[in-house]
């Protein structure tokens, strides 16, 4: 006879657990928890009862014939039993046989962010994300271990529920994230074939949850301030350069007379003048961000949806510029019998405006303006008066400088990037142990990109009137995957699964492009170009490229304590050679999971031990289309004022050109403590890119630039070491820790055939060369050594009075004999002086050398979260240290020969060329006194060209406080007053502090690093900023 | 899974370009023959060559123009007042834009006698494509011949470059170079129609052929800087001149290209963008619809006199400076001074406004001033102006000083061809001889050297070949120095540093590119003296 059985269900905490499932076992009967935690079911006597509820470890109980069963439910927190998702499928824990790290998608919501990949930063050994700048809306890059590639992309593979995606994870919003898994070995990668060699980031949103109809609203506001800003020259430091650099030109000190003053004055005058800081016009006041996320889920066991929309307000920190994001999302989920099909439609509509810091070339640079923009306005007018001008009056040389604050205000820009993915998946069970699942993704992205420059701007200044241009791409992509999965086991000792699909990709990209100029005045600016009344050439492009794949993998174990697991890929890639279309890429991995081991069954301290091994391969195929192929590109010669269309060779062609592979080997072992509450992860591993894809620097002579070859290789070796703690779990109160420490070191192998060395510009192309900007190559890949080393000269002080004669007739200067020198800039006392490191006696390109390397030694992050009762914390910091950056804006700032620019503030500690009563002095002794100890050059001694030196290589070490979230969840007994089922309310600190060495901004911080091999270059980055913020989530 | 993979799914795989042509089936016909062989050209239509850095920076500072600014303040003062260094950047774009232009002439040299219309086309095609790779031969000759002009010995290279290719070249000896450049110039005239068998474009003419081998002659044939640092000439060098003697000599014959009657016009028309191929025998197209890079230059802006922004006629930012010394040489009467050199700017009206006498150092060029070009211009920079490489007067002057060389001292002919170009300037009839503005008859060989080095300045100024004639005449260093003292004779503060900072054995040559040392690493492939 049945019996009514009652009880109350709680969570460790010994919270009630409203909504948990109580089943009987073996049946579908099954009831689900009130709001209080209570159930009540009818069951046999002799019936087993499974408790579960999410994210903590079922649990059953034999009813015999009780009738009333209290259950508490441990948390399920790093369950060996949790799902880890891997390439096409999903394991347990303690199958895994690879180096797979994950984190939940709680942990990353507490980032105040708009894009998915920001929030990584520091939690996941082995995967370091980083942010160019502070731009808005910027898209940061991931690489895992190292990355194995030198030119090419090392930007994982993301998958986003099963569908790769072609361009990040921007169009997520960072709320809806269920799970990150980050596959790091080949033995996990290997499965996405010529796509996997730089990761894979498995990305799992929220699905839909059964239960009543929940409503939620989520919402954040907060407050952003710059963390920093640089010191520059005050009015009188400025006014007695601008004197000192005038001197001795006629036009030039009349100028300077007639802005300024005498050389009496600049005491009297700008001694107290505290001029404006054009760092706080731009970027100094205080801006918001706010989000906010309306959602509904619920419905049956068989069919049930979510579906939300959100709002993301992200102001930046420099006027006029921003990012604004919303999306929006449905997803239905059915399942009956051995069917389950899911859909999903998701809208992203991101919005990034303004002209930011880098624009414009190196002269004109948004950030180099701010800086470089005089503090004060001299006898022209009041500092305040200044700040409202749209350009500099007394520009010298007909030149225009135009005041920062119109560049922001002048230059419209404005990107829309909207996204519509379709995903279907449909799973069904052909027989007992083998499943049908076929997916479906179609996605098509807009990115429009609009430029309108009015007629204050620079370039409406230079080009005779207001422009602007749209551009616009449209990508139109498909892909499908279906795939068998067997799974069976045999004797209860073995057991054993197999996978086998197949999967195709096909992306369009169709690119258009308007432009016009000289538009008489602003009219309707970009809303009708057709007022514009020198129309530009139009450009349009289009290219597809296709991807065809076969796979399989088959994993087997025996008595759940040998795991062997295998896998195999052949991958067709429409990019590469006719030679090399298809690929394969093979990996095997081996686990022994100790813990089962008879010998270990009486000890009570360990609670898991696993040995994990594996090698496999995979490739890199981020390259653009049609690098195989020789080219010719269309251009124009204007015959009698008419266009002809001329027909050039663009590329060499290199009909072999395949992928960059990547061979890998891990051991990992995991190790799990007192019933899990400490788990450590540790893996070694090596890999090794071998065939890298060079776009090969070759001579110009050649009639080309660059040559895409597949040669050279590089290794990343590393260590990883992931911590996980349960240091507190009492009376309500718990602590958990959560750390990670990665060391990776990378080497290149071999470059191209007999090459030991290849040099490498950063912030200035060698084309742009020569005044202004760099003349020379500042980095340098060389077998042997990381990727990334810095190169240049070694400062080496100062030429000083006594390395001269001077002859008191002529006041020459006259190098003594044996002093090494350039012959193209003939020292003089106080210039810069640089080691001869070849011993030639003469300073030329000869004397560089490898002055830093930008890779750190080692990075990490530490998550510590504490909760008790409704309250929760939560302190994340990060580090990254041994790197270094190259401060660029402070080479550039050494540029002060020519009139006009500022400069940073310790240029005032220069070597002086004027006496106090402000004339050149030349007489020695009196030059020598002056500058006794002075190590920063004379005004005109850095020379006309741009050399990097190891004074401006700094350390990058820092550690950053970079999260801090304390929130209060209400009591169930208020709020259900209110019919809400929760309330919690949170406040945020986001970067916080960072403690570092660096003179710049930030020293997290690589703005010119699209070849990859120039990475911490500082130059014109846009600041970051330290936010507050105060945020809310309700559910009715 | 090889047994998987049908080859149904490499075709699915192979790629299809669909906004770019492939070299595999290019040259199929006549057309894609013509966008190849234009190709070669465009390469002379950017401000990378002679829009910008050739006939404007690289031309000066000289006795007759310098770069405003005294200082080595931007990338244009440097490069003018002989403190460029090899890393400029400079250097490296013009390096590379004629090695661009050489290999895309060697792709058409190689294809189009590949051709099957090439052999078995209709008469019209075939001759179509002789024509082509004529212009193509002519043209890879051009550019070899500027790469020696400005660096001396360079890489030398016949083939299209492919993948396999050794790319590590060391420099060839100049001579060896000129050889082929002559012989590749020399090929080209049969196939190339006379001016006016054409059509009327910038497409070369034979008479340009012809010129153009003159004048690469006279530079074969003329002083250059070695690498051993001396100036030198080679031994036969009468060999070079008796080229250019032959050549200028059948283009006076052939009764194509004839002497403006008006010297003023000639600039008018370049400025108006009407073409004259009697007179401007050479010319690279300039035209970009919307004014913008790439086909634009900074003709008419740059060597132009100033002009306020906003006057019709558009601003120009004047850099390129007239010396006043040098416009004090012409000879009252002489109608090309107040053409080639203009003392005034334009106001916000587009009206001239006298240049006071103090500031006569910002002079400018005259002869492409914007009150002579239309109105409403489309960029303040960048104009349709073409190029003019070579002229007829100058085909005058080669003919002349290769007279002169070779017997010599100046004979009849001599005194004819420059005697036209002087009667022109005065606007007397060309061919009745004159006393008053003839050469006086009776000089001796280096007098009338000395001639036609003053009237190559007067009638060739800021047309791009002061700076290389010196050169080739040996005389660069002492004419600047000699320009600056007279400089500051004429007014103490009158701006020149040309003569202070030219070093002889160095300044003839611009440096090699530093950026192809990173890359080039043949032993063979060294820097100019001194650099």
């Amino acid at each position: 006879q049945n019996i009514v059985v009652k009880g109350v269900v709680k969570s460790e905490q010994g919270e009630p657990l409203p909504g948990a499932s109580v089943q009987e076992k073996g049946t579908k009967n099954g009831k689900v928890t009130d709001n209080n935690g209570n159930y009540q079911i009818t069951v046999s006597p002799s019936a087993t009862l499974v408790f579960s509820f999410i994210g903590t470890k079922a649990k059953e109980e034999l009813v015999n014939g009780r009738k009333t069963i209290n259950a508490t439910l441990a948390d399920l927190k790093n369950n060996l039993n949790e799902v880890v998702v891997v390439g096409y499928g999903t394991v347990k824990r303690k199958d895994v046989t690879g180096a797979i790290s994950s984190i939940k998608g709680e942990d990353l919501a507490k980032m105040p962010v708009q894009d998915v990949a920001s929030a990584l930063e520091g939690r996941l050994a082995g995967v370091s994300v980083s942010a160019g700048d502070g731009t808005p809306g910027s898209q940061p890059s991931i690489t895992i271990r190292g990355g194995g590639s030198i030119t090419q992309s090392n930007e994982p593979l993301y998958v986003v529920d099963g569908i790769p995606q072609t361009d990040g994870l921007s169009f997520l919003d960072p709320t809806d994230i269920e799970s990150i898994d980050v596959l790091k070995d080949a033995s996990a990668t290997s499965i996405y074939g010529a796509r996997g060699a730089n990761g894979v980031i498995l990305v799992t949103t929220k699905k839909s949850a059964t239960g009543k109809v929940t409503v939620g609203y989520d919402m954040y506001y907060g407050i952003k301030k710059v963390t920093k800003t640089l010191p520059m020259l005050n009015p009188y430091q400025y006014v007695l350069l601008e004197y000192e650099r005038s001197l001795g030109d006629a036009t030039k000190s009349a100028n300077f007379l007639s802005s300024y003053g005498t050389f009496d004055q600049i005491q009297s005058l700008y001694g107290n003048q505290p001029g404006v800081n054009w760092q706080n016009e731009l970027f100094g006041g205080t801006t918001h961000n706010q989000y906010h996320k309306f959602s509904i889920s619920g419905g049956s066991k068989e069919t049930n949806f979510t579906m939300f929309y959100s709002r993301n307000i992200d102001q930046g920190i420099m006027i006029n510029s921003g990012s604004n994001k919303d999306v929006a999302k449905l997803q239905v989920s059915h399942s009956k019998d051995k069917l389950k099909a899911t859909g999903i439609v998701n809208f992203s509509n991101q919005t990034i405006y303004g002209s930011g810091t880098q624009e414009g070339n190196t002269k004109f640079n948004q950030l180099q303006n701010i800086l470089q923009y005089r503090p004060t306005l001299g006898l022209k007018g009041s500092d305040q008066s200044f700040i409202n001008m749209d350009q500099d009056p007394n520009a010298p040389d007909g030149s225009i400088y135009l005041n920062p604050i119109t560049t922001a205000n002048s230059q419209y820009r404005n990107t829309n990037i909207k996204v519509l993915n379709l995903n279907g998946s449909l799973d069904y069970e052909l027989l007992k142990n083998l499943t049908y699942r076929g997916l479906v993704g179609y996605r098509y992205i807009i990115n429009e990109a609009d430029l309108f420059n009015d007629s204050r701007s620079i370039s409406a200044l230079r080009s005779g009137g207001p422009n602007g241009s749209i551009n616009q791409s449209q990508e139109n992509g498909w892909n499908y995957s279906n795939t068998l999965t067997y799974s069976n086991n045999f004797n209860k000792d073995h057991h054993f699964d197999m996978l086998i699909g197949q999967e195709q990709v096909y992306t369009k990209v169709k690119t258009l492009g308007i432009s016009s100029n000289m538009f008489p005045n602003v009219n309707l600016g970009l809303n009708d170009l057709s007022e514009g009344t020198l129309p530009g050439t139009p450009s349009s492009s289009l290219q597809d490229e296709r991807l065809l794949s076969f796979f399989t993998r088959a994993n087997y174990s025996y008595k759940d304590t040998y795991i062997l697991s295998g896998s195999l890929r052949a991958d067709g890639s429409s990019k590469f050679g006719a030679n090399n279309k298809f690929g394969y890429f093979p990996s095997a991995a081996f686990a022994w999971r100790i813990i089962n081991e008879s010998f270990m069954k009486e000890q009570k301290a360990f609670s898991d031990l696993k040995l994990r091994l594996s090698y496999g391969s995979s490739g890199n195929n981020r390259i653009n289309n049609f690098l195989s192929l020789s080219l010719l590109q269309a251009g124009n010669y204007p015959l009698n004022n008419n266009n002809v269309i001329t027909a050039s060779a663009s590329t060499l062609a290199n009909p072999d050109l395949k992928w960059e592979t990547t061979t890998s080997k891990d051991i990992g072992l995991d190790l799990g403590l007192f019933n899990q509450r400490v788990q450590f992860t540790f893996d070694v591993y090596d890999n090794r890119t071998t065939n890298l894809l060079l776009n090969a620097a070759i001579p110009a002579s050649s009639g080309f630039n660059t040559e895409l070859i597949n040669v050279g290789s590089t290794s990343n070796r590393g260590l990883e070491f992931a911590v996980n703690t349960v240091n507190i779990r009492s009376h309500g109160f718990q602590w958990n820790t959560a750390f990670n420490i990665a060391f990776n070191r990378n080497k290149v192998l071999a470059l191209t055939n007999g090459e030991s060395t290849r040099y490498v510009y950063s912030w200035s192309s060698g084309v742009a060369g020569g005044i202004n900007s760099l003349g020379e190559t500042d980095y340098l890949v060389q077998v042997g050594a990381p990727v990334g080393q810095m190169y240049g000269y070694r400062f080496n002080g100062l030429y000083r009075v006594s390395d001269f004669d001077y002859n008191a007739a002529t006041q020459a200067y006259t190098l003594k004999a044996g002093i090494p020198y350039d012959p193209n800039n003939v020292p003089k006392p106080g210039y810069i002086r640089y080691a001869d490191l070849n011993n030639d006696g003469k300073i030329t390109a000869a004397d560089r050398t490898v002055i830093g390397n930008a890779q750190p030694k080692f990075t990490g992050g530490l998550n510590n979260t504490f909760s008790y009762k409704g309250i929760d914390l939560s302190i994340f910091i990060n580090w990254s240290v041994g790197g270094k950056v190259y401060d660029a804006n402070r080479l550039y700032g050494t540029m002060t020969q020519n009139v006009y620019p500022n400069t940073f503030a310790y240029v005032a500690d220069r070597w002086m060329t004027i006496d106090a009563s402000g004339n050149r002095v030349t007489d020695p002794v009196q030059l020598a006194a002056m500058n006794q100890g002075k190590n920063y050059p004379a005004y005109n001694g850095a020379g006309t060209v741009l050399r990097l030196d190891d004074r401006f290589i700094e350390d990058g070490s820092f550690l950053r406080i970079s999260n801090v979230s304390l929130g209060y969840t209400l009591p169930k007994a208020w709020i259900n007053k209110l019919k809400l089922s929760r309330v919690r309310v949170y406040v945020t600190g986001n970067n916080l502090k960072v403690f570092s060495h660096y003179f710049g901004y930030d020293p997290e911080v690589s703005v010119y690093n699209s070849s990859r091999l120039t990475p911490g270059v500082d130059f014109g980055g846009y600041p970051r900023v330290r936010s507050f913020l105060a945020g809310l989530n309700v559910a009715f | 899974a090889g047994v998987l993979i049908q080859p149904s799914c490499k075709k699915t795989l192979e790629e299809k370009p669909q906004s770019q042509y492939t070299t595999n089936t290019f040259f199929a016909n006549t057309d894609e023959a013509y966008m190849a062989t234009m190709g070669v050209y465009e390469i002379m239509s950017s401000q990378n060559t002679y829009g910008f850095y050739i006939s404007m920076v690289f031309d000066i500072d000289t006795d007759i123009a310098q770069m405003q600014g005294s200082d080595f303040s931007n990338d244009p003062r440097v490069a003018a007042h002989y403190g460029i260094t090899p890393v400029h950047g400079y250097l490296i774009q013009v390096w590379s834009a004629f090695y661009k232009g050489i290999d895309r002439a060697n792709l058409v040299i190689q294809q189009i006698p590949q051709m099957p219309l090439f052999t078995s086309g209709t008469d019209a095609q075939k001759a179509s494509l002789k024509r082509m790779l004529a212009e193509a031969k002519f043209l890879r000759g051009f550019y070899y011949s500027e790469l020696v002009r400005l660096f001396g010995d360079v890489p030398f290279k016949l083939t299209p470059t492919q993948a396999t290719d050794d790319l590590q070249l060391p420099r060839t000896d100049r001579m060896t170079i000129y050889t082929q450049v002559i012989k590749d110039m020399t090929e080209a005239i049969d196939d190339i129609p006379w001016a006016s068998q054409k059509t009327s474009d910038e497409r070369l003419s034979k008479g340009a052929v012809k010129g153009m081998l003159a004048r690469v002659a006279l530079f074969a044939g003329g002083y250059s800087l070695r690498q051993n640092g001396q100036m030198e000439r080679p031994a036969n060098y009468q060999d070079y001149y008796t080229i250019a003697k032959t050549q200028t000599t059948d283009i006076m014959n052939s009764g194509e290209h004839v002497l403006n009657a008006s010297y003023q016009q000639i600039f008018q028309n370049q400025c108006k963008l009407t073409l004259e191929p009697k007179e401007c025998m050479f010319e690279v197209a300039f035209y970009n619809s919307a004014g913008n890079s790439p086909n634009s230059g900074f003709i008419g802006t740059w060597n132009a006199p100033i002009a306020v922004a906003g006057n019709p006629y558009g601003r120009a930012n004047s850099f390129y400076k007239a010396m006043a010394p040098f416009q004090k040489t012409y000879a009252t009467g002489d109608l090309r001074r107040d053409v080639a050199v203009c003392t005034y700017s334009l106001d916000i009206n587009g009206n001239p406004v006298q240049i006071a006498a103090s500031k006569d150092d910002t002079w400018s060029p005259g002869k492409w001033r914007r009150d002579w070009q239309g109105t409403s211009p489309k960029d303040l920079n960048n104009t349709d102006i073409n190029w003019c490489v070579l002229r007829y007067a100058d085909v005058l002057l080669m003919r002349a000083e290769a007279e002169n060389e070779l017997n010599n001292g100046p004979n009849a002919d001599a005194y004819n061809a420059i005697n036209m170009v002087r009667r022109r300037a005065f606007g007397k009839p060309l061919t009745t001889a004159n006393v008053a503005v003839d050469l006086p008859a009776g000089q001796d060989k280096t007098t009338f050297l000395k001639s036609i080095q003053q009237e190559r300045a007067w009638e060739l100024c800021y047309e791009g070949i002061r700076k290389a004639d010196l050169i080739r005449w040996n005389i660069l260093g002492p004419t600047l120095r000699a320009t600056q003292v007279a400089a500051k004779a004429y007014r103490s503060n009158y701006p020149y540093v040309a003569g202070t900072n030219f070093v002889d054995g160095k300044h003839e040559l611009y440096p090699i590119p530093a950026a192809e040392f990173d890359v080039n690493h043949n032993p063979g492939f060294t820097q100019n003296p001194k650099y």
